[in-house]
């Protein structure tokens, strides 16, 4: 059986753990062994775009000491942008450690991703009788090649899949540009909400919470009421893993 | 390789003819500006005797050897030129500069008839700048298209800026 | 004023200026065109995948020996009877151009669309000069006359509506104007001839420079251009001296390249290949051509992890993918370059003097790195940028800096992580950046506690 260190991020474990437990559900359902390296906080991404990479450095480090420790097959998270900083950027970033970087990048994914491309499972197991439009997050889209995964997944569930216009397009969330250029962050949700809700389909699906906070909290805030709920694909999916919907 | 240069030619709003023959050129471009009254005509083109048939017509043309000729340009009704060849694939047209072959010919009149013969069709760009850049460069060699044409009002394309508003390529074997 | 800018940017400038952007209906209107352009430059693009790693290696190939290309292309270009200008800084240019027109008593000039010549502010200076410069290119004269900057770099007029455009040319012509494409076009055509008839020097840019047969390739298509290098006796061509390339065959898949991302034309109408001035026996053609090597700080790129900015071909696909300019368009980055690739080569040509916020107005999706038809790592450049560049704003960038290095002690160890969190549940969220957020989204809901405890609860 497969060992899978869970690398929850930092914004799953605060704000979002039932994401995180989902994730976890999922894994075990596809018949992975999951362990949680208790010592982990967080892989440094906030720090990084907000122009200080010398205290982006600080986490790397304590990251790669964490999960270069773990005995594992894998380190899967439920992020498509902190895998991206994981092996996309640490090699560059810690510079004196590039092979410890390069290794714990090598066995670094995104949910979807070891899913379908590692364990080639496409279906956990789960059943939704459902309409889902997926919104394509950035970072796992342009930095890890993400996307048919997900679409993969949610096919398999008997759930209905219909793609909204722009798919690609960025949310607005941007990190820090969330809260340093909220207007224009806004209007880029707006966007995003208002493609979705052209679909009817009943949620929008992403990998990425930061996206799905920013869009979720905007679509409370000025509707309409009627778009798609934004949920993360671990929370759907193991929502149909109980036979619930 | 004709059939798509043609077809994309259009695409671009030229009107194109042929392939014909020489004479049957001449006879189109003769009823194709017989409303003129001026019309401008280079060295290049390959159709013998078409200044002379213009003439008969009683339509004057502005020969490039005319010491009023960057004036009288000015007032031309159309230019009719040669073409050094034509690429499919983008669809385009190479006119090179020469004392015979003035620049203005194409650009300043409101339409442009291009001569064009079959055997100077090459299929791509890439070919076309492989044989031009090996060999001797005029001052100017100019690419063109299709009528002058601009985005800039709210993005939709409009015709006859500055360059001619009608280009007519005529395609001779 | 946003509260996030403590955490996030240098200063508010460029926020601010993107606020006021996005609050603007007529701008909102005139931006929504832009999704045209979109659909059809990305499908154009697509029909050979081939060639952006191709034109990314010829780029490449000349970043590699800058100097010796420019070398090579000078010696082609005075073999051919051009005269070749080196200058430094725009100033340098400037002064080259000016006691040109001077020289040969110019009292009008016609220029043809040029991000360089914008680079320079040489409409200003011959204005100063006591000469006339008119902009020929549509987009370009609509701006000129409105007094602004263009707002794209392929269609300058794109922050402007027709009835607002019918104003602006209705007002210079003096008569009343139909708010009709046909109509407007007919005038400027009108109006423009004769400033090309009676102009005495034709300046343009130049798309690429071929160094074996120091020929100069301009795209257009409007004709303006060909105007420009056929009528004046004196034609002037300011070149970024990234624009070399090492030969003139390249440019069949450099051309079609940049018109495909530029406009989704597999070719731009006109395409001119100029080498020389004109010749024995011709009737037209300018009698003198000059090229200006522009440098303005370009090579202190050549070397570092910037380097390959310099490959751009100036297409603007960059621009039309970015979900920010989409939004806000070019006069919200209040610089000669808009977009990703002027976020990126604004505060560098200025060496931080300008622009030091623009990296930070992305939300570093990287549309534009894919965009890229030579492959510019854009997105990560932007990102370096928010460390490498050195602003005027210290005390801000002082205190980013010190919450940033208390956040990253805090959090590298697992005590401080659980502390920090800790604190920030009984503190209800209160963070830097939360007035920003919550001005226009609701906050997620409460989760009572962080799953490492759900999960040591669980497992023991």
């Amino acid at each position: 059986m497969p060992k899978v260190a869970l690398f929850v991020t930092c914004v799953a474990d605060q704000v979002f753990p039932d994401t995180a437990e989902a994730t976890v559900r999922v894994l075990e359902a596809a018949g992975v062994q999951v362990v949680f390296p208790a010592l982990q906080t967080c892989c440094g991404q906030p720090a990084l775009t907000a122009g200080e990479p010398e205290a982006a450095l600080r986490l790397a480090r304590h990251h790669l000491d964490v999960f270069d420790a773990t005995d594992c097959d894998a380190i899967v998270t439920p992020s498509g942008s902190c895998a991206a900083m994981v092996c996309h950027h640490y090699p560059e970033l810690v510079s004196d450690r590039h092979a410890d970087a390069r290794a714990v990048a090598a066995r670094t994914f995104e949910l979807t991703q070891y899913l379908v491309d590692v364990l080639g499972v496409d279906d956990i197991g789960a059943r939704l009788d459902t309409t889902v439009t997926v919104h394509d997050a950035c970072h796992g889209m342009r930095n890890l090649g993400l996307g048919h995964q997900m679409r993969t997944l949610l096919t398999a569930t008997g759930a209905t899949l219909v793609e909204m216009t722009e798919a690609d397009t960025c949310c607005g969330f941007g990190g820090v540009f969330s809260v340093g250029f909220p207007e224009v962050s806004a209007r880029l949700a707006d966007a995003k909400i208002g493609h979705a809700a052209t679909t009817s389909a009943e949620f929008m699906v992403s990998g990425d919470l930061a996206c799905l906070m920013h869009l979720d909290g905007r679509r409370r805030k000025v509707g309409p009421g009627s778009a798609p709920r934004p949920i993360h694909i671990a929370d759907l999916l193991a929502s149909g893993l109980s036979g619930r919907r | 390789m004709i059939d798509t240069l043609i077809a994309t030619l259009r695409d671009n709003t030229c009107t194109v003819s042929g392939p014909m023959s020489v004479d049957e050129a001449r006879a189109a471009i003769v009823d194709r500006i017989a409303g003129h009254a001026l019309v401008a005509c280079n060295d290049d083109v390959p159709i013998p005797g078409l200044a002379e048939a213009v003439a008969r017509l009683g339509i004057a043309v502005l020969d490039p050897r005319d010491p009023q000729w960057a004036t009288r340009l000015a007032d031309a009704d159309a230019g009719i030129t040669g073409a050094r060849l034509a690429v499919a694939e983008p669809a385009a047209i190479a006119l090179t500069a020469a004392p015979g072959s003035p620049r203005g010919t194409s650009l300043v009149p409101p339409e442009h008839i291009c001569v064009v013969r079959v055997a100077d069709v090459i299929p791509t760009l890439a070919d076309a700048m492989q044989t031009i850049a090996a060999g001797d460069l005029p001052s100017a060699l100019t690419w063109i298209g299709g009528p002058s044409r601009t985005g800039d009002l709210e993005m939709i394309t409009t015709l006859g800026v500055h360059g001619p508003r009608v280009v007519e390529v005529v395609l001779v074997t | 004023m946003s509260d996030g800018h403590a955490i996030a940017t240098p200063g508010d400038d460029f926020h601010e200026r993107t606020a006021h952007a996005v609050a603007n209906p007529v701008l909102q209107k005139a931006l929504h065109n832009l999704d045209r352009r979109l659909r059809t430059a990305s499908t154009s693009a697509a029909a050979h995948p081939d060639w952006k790693d191709r034109a990314a290696a010829i780029r490449r190939e000349t970043l590699l020996d800058l100097d010796g290309w420019l070398d090579r292309l000078e010696h082609s270009l005075t073999t051919r009877g051009v005269q070749v200008h080196r200058a430094s800084t725009p100033a340098d240019a400037r002064r080259v151009i000016v006691d040109l027109a001077r020289a040969r008593g110019a009292r009008t000039v016609v220029k043809s669309k040029s991000m360089a010549t914008e680079e320079i502010d040489l409409g200003n200076a011959l204005e100063a000069a006591g000469m006339t410069s008119v902009e020929t290119d549509l987009g370009e004269y609509i701006v000129q006359l409105a007094g602004e900057r263009p707002s794209h770099m392929i269609t300058p007029a794109i922050h402007k509506t027709l009835p607002q455009i019918r104003d602006i040319l209705a007002r210079e012509a003096g008569t009343d104007l139909a708010v009709d494409r046909e109509e407007l076009t007919r005038w400027a055509r009108g109006r423009l001839r004769g400033e090309f008839l009676r102009a005495d020097i034709g300046i343009t840019g130049v798309n690429f420079a071929a160094a074996d047969t120091g020929t100069l390739v301009l795209v257009t298509n409007e004709g303006n251009g060909r105007f420009c290098t056929t009528v004046p006796r004196v034609h002037i061509a300011v070149m970024p001296v990234e624009k070399v390339i090492p030969r003139l065959a390249d440019v069949g898949i450099m051309l079609p390249l940049l018109t495909s991302h530029a406009t989704g034309q597999a070719l731009s109408n006109y395409v001119t290949m100029i080498s020389g001035p004109r010749r024995e026996g011709e009737v037209d053609g300018p009698d003198e051509l000059h090229v200006v090597f522009l440098d303005n700080r370009r090579r202190t790129l050549l070397g570092t992890k910037y380097e390959e900015m310099l490959a751009c071909i100036r297409c603007g696909a960059c621009l039309n993918v970015c979900p920010v300019y989409r939004n806000v368009s070019g006069h919200a980055y209040d610089a000669v370059y808009s977009g990703p690739m002027g976020k990126v080569l604004t505060p560098l040509l200025s060496g931080g003097a300008e622009g030091a916020d623009l990296p930070y107005g992305s939300t570093l999706c990287h549309a534009c790195s894919d965009a890229c038809p030579v492959k510019i790592p854009l997105g990560d450049m932007i990102l370096s940028l928010r460390a490498d560049v050195p602003d005027a704003h210290t005390a801000l960038r002082r205190r980013r800096r010190v919450f940033w290095s208390v956040w990253a002690r805090a959090w590298s160890t697992p005590r401080g992580y659980r502390l920090t969190t800790a604190l920030g549940r009984v503190s209800r969220g209160r963070v830097p950046g939360l007035r920003a957020w919550t001005s226009s989204r609701e906050l997620p809901r409460p989760a009572r506690e962080p799953f490492r405890d759900r999960w040591a609860k669980e497992h023991g």
